[in-house]
């Protein structure tokens, strides 16, 4: 025994654990194990009784006709009677035509007929064909729910088209759930009558539920098995440390108690107690990094020569803290990307009006991008291109996908298609820019200006959407984020603000990188609005009665940061005076060396990026990335968050967060009542944790809450996407959007005391909603005492005490990454 | 200049290369040393090496003597009265399906790189696409039936694979199904096709099958219906095409090289090399023409009523393809090579760039000043509503071909054989098999 120790000590102490815990457990061979719940509802048990699933019948037939239907664009012949809903359309399809009908539809004309005649509208049928189906009153919620969760996607689409008619606009179709719940109905009711007719039961839909049960179904074992109960006890044992002497010795009744536990931990109970300790690691990290940098604070400039308000996006933490590393005299400033601005906007580019705020808001103002007077000819110039483009492209779609048209442009021009095949493919930085050019030559692009005024006694202010602003709604706004950022005292001779979008091809989840502030969208045209509002003479009037005084040297610059290339876009720059255009001299190189920078870190976790490359490479790299159609990830998205700062930048300033952090400015000194963190948290915190739930529900569950790979996606309708020909919907993100994301819930960093952000909870249910549920992690960081307060549902906020001594110190953000790939623990940055 | 044999060897990388490459790949996965880079450089080194050697030999060919060229690599065995021939034919037909073939391997090697990244099944990805480009090659420049239905057979099995390509999910192992079972029906035409051939006009050569033809027409209407009847199912035809939109569970770039593009012109490829045989047959020529139109015409249809990207694409080639097949039954070889190769590169890059169908909708939208969805129907919605119906209902349902087929071949076929099971274990159990099995233990 000894020598089989002394050789090899690992094996031979598994083996006398696995050895002493199957001992332990033989008593329990033969008992009866924990059950699956039983099947209730008909699909389930036909599944058991037959093995044969009736989904596969309905779903290949419905899928297509929910596609058809529901449809915004995509095929070139819309389906008839769209408008009198889905389910008279299902039916008109059904019936019309010489076609042959599946033999389990059998019956189905004569079904539709008799509906028809009798004038039932979609949920005279639903109620009929539940009783049909023999569910009882208190079963009905249950069983409804259960019949539309059999496709969460589609059944989700009809509800969601049936509010709101989505960003691809308007069809004729009248969408309700309840004609896909009646369409699903009666073909859930063929499909189950045809399985239960092959096992030999007949007769009334009703009974088939009766008949099954009576049935013997497929299930698991009924008893413990030899390992079943060793084997979790033995893992137990290995994780906690226990040895084989230990259970040796263990009494018939502790082995019990343990093994009974264990049967409680249930797969809910087991994830939750793994999550939190997975958390864990991650919050001590970031506490422990912030006391340590309150501890010792960098150096803050006192009066900033310029000022760069961005997003408060989790990907602008690199870029600030790059600008701040390299000019130390700008300070960085963090707002929700529309900058307080619900507006309804038209580029000269669009068609219509799109809004750009948070999807729950309903924009109150309307403005218009238009060329100047001079610029009207380049104007019509583009337009009219534009539509000759659109035309041809339309024209070449269609001939391509018809018939005889379709022979002579496939063999003729399919040639041609070589050409930008084979450039986009082995290329495609060189073919994306090659395309700009030609864009830029054809279509040139006319000088402009916003319609942000609106004169204050026009008549149209009574109609639902208002025609820009008037100097004190513009004066409201503008003190309003001001106030926000906590600069009404201190301004810079120049005050950047940067929206932000993100460009990417064959890449149907582009919303999904964009601005979620401005709902999916580019927040440039209300980084450009702002800017233009704050310049305003009559604007810095007002805002001076409101105790705000913007020097008369200080000028507002609007900008569009593209996250995915990492360049930066400032509009109306040709416009500033001499002194701003000095300085913006200054500012723009500092831009551009931060640009450089971000895109450098940004690389470290790309594995296809180049290793150890120079920063213009690296910006090259991830302009490429931007323009390559085999490129499934442009950009890795929000995928790092994990965490909401709001306060002064002195709680962050100097500390490596790894693009972890959305950073949101807010100074308590000048909010003494909460009133304005009470409007700050009732933004950031939906927004926040929304897109933090998103990527924590997408990567938990890839396959049912997340989109799964991307590979095999295919746009369906113009408004979802399936794998392959016919699927469910996919929901959330893709694979290629989660996998390098770590699901821990939100970590809302607030400067404020507990008593303050208590009170607004009290007040604000939506806030409450998050805070107390538990569906973010909330943090306190008194504005006097400095103290770390953290927030727990059953404790309330307690005190929390750092773990680890200190942190490491670097010189720059590129000392700290330097060759490393994956998520770095904070680091204290002193140059 | 070249001589024939050294062209013989350059040309026959163009398998060759590709199939060393898998073999290698194979091998790295077996030994546990397969990394993406690895794979990758290996595919990218496999491909560009078949790539230039079909250059070279392409061009000594061009500046050679005008004319087919056949060359021959010995044989790999041969018995009584048959002889197993390896040998390639090069002649414009072959010349300029090779070329497209190896071209857009290349580019899908290339795309594939990034787009499969950090995919579980990167290696296999490589691996099979790689088996399908030796394949592909070896049935573009077979010169005669043994080799090209080697070569059609890898291209079957890889696209079956390639189908299956997630297979932790159910859907795409069902749809790898049905193209596997509709490959193997097709292929009874094949091998019915060679068989014959060897049996009344002692060759496959494609070459010396021209001469013989001459001499005995009946055989050539056997032979070519069963081409024809191997073609439809590899090419989606009437009736046997339901698969060609399940196909596209794989990756993108896969539906793309295979059934964009090269998969699915194999049959019309084996129609052109069996031209001179199925010149000889009115039977064969008019149900290649019969099988072609209403192919095209069913698919054109689907397809403009198709709500998803990728079917729409799919049943847009497979009315494509449709109109070859009439082409080559009327007798139009260098017109349907053409369409061929031109239809190919087109629908390759349409389906590489099937996933930008969203963004490529609302810049056209925006371009013509649209602002509701329904403005692109207009011609359309102009129909009479009784009309509108009627069309909708055949274009959405595909004229329920496959309804059809499923109730009235499916069904039968499966209820019959699940009779005759029966029947044999009764019959069984008349010898008292059964009972020796009971007896043996479970059954």
């Amino acid at each position: 025994m000894m020598a089989a120790f002394a050789c090899d000590p690992e094996l031979f102490s598994v083996r006398a654990l696995w050895t002493a815990c199957v001992r332990a457990c033989e008593h329990l061979e033969g008992q009866p194990c924990p059950q699956a719940t039983p099947a209730v509802f008909h699909r389930d048990l036909l599944l058991r009784t037959s093995g044969e699933d009736p989904n596969e019948m309905v779903h290949a037939h419905l899928i297509p006709l929910c596609a058809a239907f529901l449809d915004r664009g995509q095929s070139y012949w819309t389906m008839p009677d769209r408008e009198r809903g889905f389910f008279r359309a299902w039916a008109k399809v059904l019936s019309s035509g010489l076609g042959v009908r599946p033999a389990w539809l059998a019956g189905l004309g004569e079904r539709l007929r008799d509906w028809d005649a009798r004038k039932l509208g979609a949920e005279d049928v639903v109620i009929e064909l539940l009783a049909e189906l023999g569910i009882a009153d208190d079963e009905l919620e249950a069983f409804v729910e259960h019949t539309l969760l059999q496709l969460p996607g589609w059944a989700g689409m009809f509800h969601r088209l049936e509010r709101a008619p989505g960003p691809i606009g308007r069809t004729r179709a009248q969408v309700r759930l309840i004609d896909y719940l009646a369409v699903r109905l009666v073909l859930d009711l063929f499909a189950y009558r045809d399985v239960a007719a092959r096992l030999g039961v007949r007769g009334r839909a009703g009974a088939i539920r009766a008949a099954c049960a009576a049935l013997p179904q497929i299930a698991g074992p009924q008893q413990r098995g030899r390992h079943d109960t060793s084997w979790p006890l033995f893992r137990l044992c290995q994780l906690a440390g226990v040895s084989a002497a230990t259970i040796d010795s263990a009494s018939r009744a502790d082995v019990e108690a343990v093994l009974s536990f264990l049967d409680e931990l249930d797969e809910g109970t087991r994830l939750r107690v793994l999550h939190e300790a997975y958390e864990r690691r991650y919050r001590i990290e970031l506490l422990d990094a912030l006391a340590a940098n309150l501890a010792a604070p960098p150096p803050v400039a006192s009066r900033p020569r310029h000022q760069v308000v961005f997003c408060i996006d989790d990907r602008f933490e690199s870029s600030r803290r790059h600008l701040e590393e390299l000019a130390p005299e700008c300070e960085t400033l963090g707002a929700a990307g529309f900058f307080g601005l619900a507006i309804a906007y038209q580029g000269i580019d669009d068609p219509s009006t799109f809004p750009l705020c948070p999807v729950v808001v309903e924009p109150q103002h309307r403005i218009e991008e238009q060329a100047l007077t001079r610029q009207f000819s380049v104007a019509e110039l583009r337009a009219s291109r534009r539509r000759q483009l659109g035309e041809i492209e339309t024209a070449w779609g269609r001939m391509s996908r018809s018939l005889l048209l379709g022979s002579i442009v496939t063999a003729i021009a399919g040639f041609f298609a070589a050409i930008p095949l084979l450039a986009n493919v082995f290329s495609p930085r060189a073919a994306g820019r090659v395309r700009k050019a030609i864009a830029r030559w054809w279509l040139p692009e006319p000088m402009t200006r916003l319609t942000e005024l609106r004169a204050e006694q026009d008549g149209t202010r009574t109609a639902q959407v208002m025609s820009g602003f008037t100097l004190d709604e513009m004066a409201t706004r503008v003190a309003a984020l001001l106030e926000n950022m906590g600069i009404v005292q201190r301004f810079g001779k120049l005050v950047v603000v940067l929206g932000h979008d993100s460009s990417s091809v064959n890449n149907p989840y582009f919303p999904a990188y964009s601005c979620g502030a401005c709902g999916g969208r580019s927040g440039g045209p209300n980084a450009r609005l702002f800017a233009r509002m704050a310049n305003q003479p009559g604007v810095r009037e007002r805002l001076v009665a409101r105790g705000i005084v913007i020097p008369e040297d200080t000028v507002f610059v609007g900008g569009l940061y593209d996250t995915a290339n990492d360049m930066i876009r400032l509009y109306d720059a040709e416009d500033l005076p001499d002194a701003a255009l000095h300085e913006l001299r200054v500012l723009s190189p500092q831009l551009e060396e931060m640009c450089r920078r971000n895109a450098h870190e940004r690389c470290r976790r790309f594995a296809s990026a180049p290793r150890r490359s120079t920063s213009e490479r690296a910006l090259r790299h991830v302009e490429g990335r931007a323009f390559d159609l085999a490129q499934a990830r442009p950009e890795l998205g929000h995928a790092t968050n994990a965490a909401c700062f709001v306060g002064r930048r002195e709680l962050t300033a100097g500390l490596f967060l790894d693009r972890r952090a959305f950073l949101v400015s807010y100074d308590p000194e000048q909010d003494p009542k909460g009133a304005i963190l009470e409007r700050i948290l009732l933004a950031v915190g939906p927004v926040g944790a929304g897109i933090n739930l998103e990527y924590f529900f997408s990567t938990v569950d890839m396959e049912r809450l997340g989109a799964g790979t991307k590979l095999p996606h295919n746009v369906t309708g113009l408004f979802g996407v399936m794998n392959g020909a016919s699927s469910d919907l996919r929901t959330g993100l893709p694979k290629q959007m989660t996998e390098v994301h770590e699901p821990v819930r939100l970590h809302l960093v607030v400067e404020a005391s507990p008593a303050t952000l208590l009170a607004i909870a009290g007040r604000q249910p939506a806030v409450a909603e998050l805070v107390t549920n538990e569906w973010l992690r909330l943090v306190s960081v008194d504005p006097e005492t400095r103290a770390i307060q953290t927030f727990d549902a059953r404790f309330g906020f307690r005190p929390y005490t750092p773990l680890s001594a200190g942190l490491p110190r670097v010189r720059s953000s590129s000392d700290w990454y330097a060759g490393r790939d994956q998520f770095l623990p904070p680091a204290l940055i002193r140059p | 200049m070249l001589d024939s044999n050294s062209l013989a060897h350059v040309i026959a990388l163009a398998p060759a290369a590709p199939a060393l490459g898998a073999v290698i790949i194979a091998l790295l996965l077996a030994a546990r040393l397969a990394s993406e880079r690895v794979v990758a450089s290996v595919a990218q080194t496999a491909i560009g090496l078949g790539f230039l050697g079909l250059l070279v030999g392409l061009v000594g060919w061009a500046a050679g003597p005008a004319g087919p060229l056949q060359l021959g690599f010995g044989s790999w065995y041969s018995g009584a009265g048959y002889d197993f021939r390896i040998d390639l034919l090069v002649d414009g037909r072959s010349a300029a399906v090779s070329a497209l073939v190896s071209l857009l391997l290349a580019a899908t090697s290339q795309f594939s790189i990034a787009y499969l990244h950090r995919e579980p099944g990167f290696n296999r990805f490589f691996l099979l696409m790689l088996l399908f480009g030796a394949g592909m090659q070896a049935l573009v420049l077979a010169g005669n039936l043994e080799l090209l239905f080697v070569g059609w057979e890898i291209v079957g099995m890889t696209s079956v694979l390639l189908v299956g390509f997630f297979h932790e999910r159910l859907g795409p192992v069902k749809a790898a199904t049905r193209v596997l079972v509709t490959y193997r029906l097709c292929d009874i035409g094949l091998l019915t096709a060679g068989v014959s051939l060897h049996r009344w006009l002692h060759t496959s050569d494609w070459l010396a099958a021209e001469q013989a033809a001459l001499t005995s027409p009946w055989p050539s209407t056997f032979v070519g219906l069963s081409l024809v009847f191997a073609a439809m199912g590899k090419s989606a035809q009437f009736p046997l095409g339901g698969w060609l939109p399940r196909a596209m569970e794989g990756p993108t770039a896969s539906s793309a090289v295979f059934y964009g593009s090269l998969s699915v012109h194999a049959g019309v490829y084996l129609l052109l090399r069996a031209a001179p045989l199925l010149e000889h047959s009115l039977a064969a020529q008019t149900m290649m023409i019969a099988v072609g139109a209403i192919t095209a015409v069913i698919s054109a249809m689907s397809s403009q009523a198709s709500p998803d990207a990728k079917s729409a694409l799919s049943y847009a080639t497979a009315s494509q393809v449709g109109l070859m097949f009439v082409e080559i039954g009327f007798g139009l070889y260098t017109l349907a090579t053409v369409h061929l190769v031109a239809h190919a590169v087109l629908r390759y890059y349409q389906f590489l760039r099937t996933p930008s169908a969203l963004q490529d909708a609302l810049a056209r939208r925006a371009a013509l000043g649209r602002t509701e969805a329904d403005e692109g129907a207009v011609r359309w919605e102009e129909l009479g509503l009784r009309t509108r119906r009627y069309v909708y209902r055949m274009a959405i349902e595909r004229f329920d071909v496959e309804i059809a087929l499923e109730r009235y071949v499916v069904r039968p076929v499966m209820a019959l054989s699940r009779r005759l099971d029966r029947l044999e274990s009764r019959l069984l159990a008349l010898h008292g098999e059964s009972e020796r099995r009971a007896k043996g233990g479970r059954r």
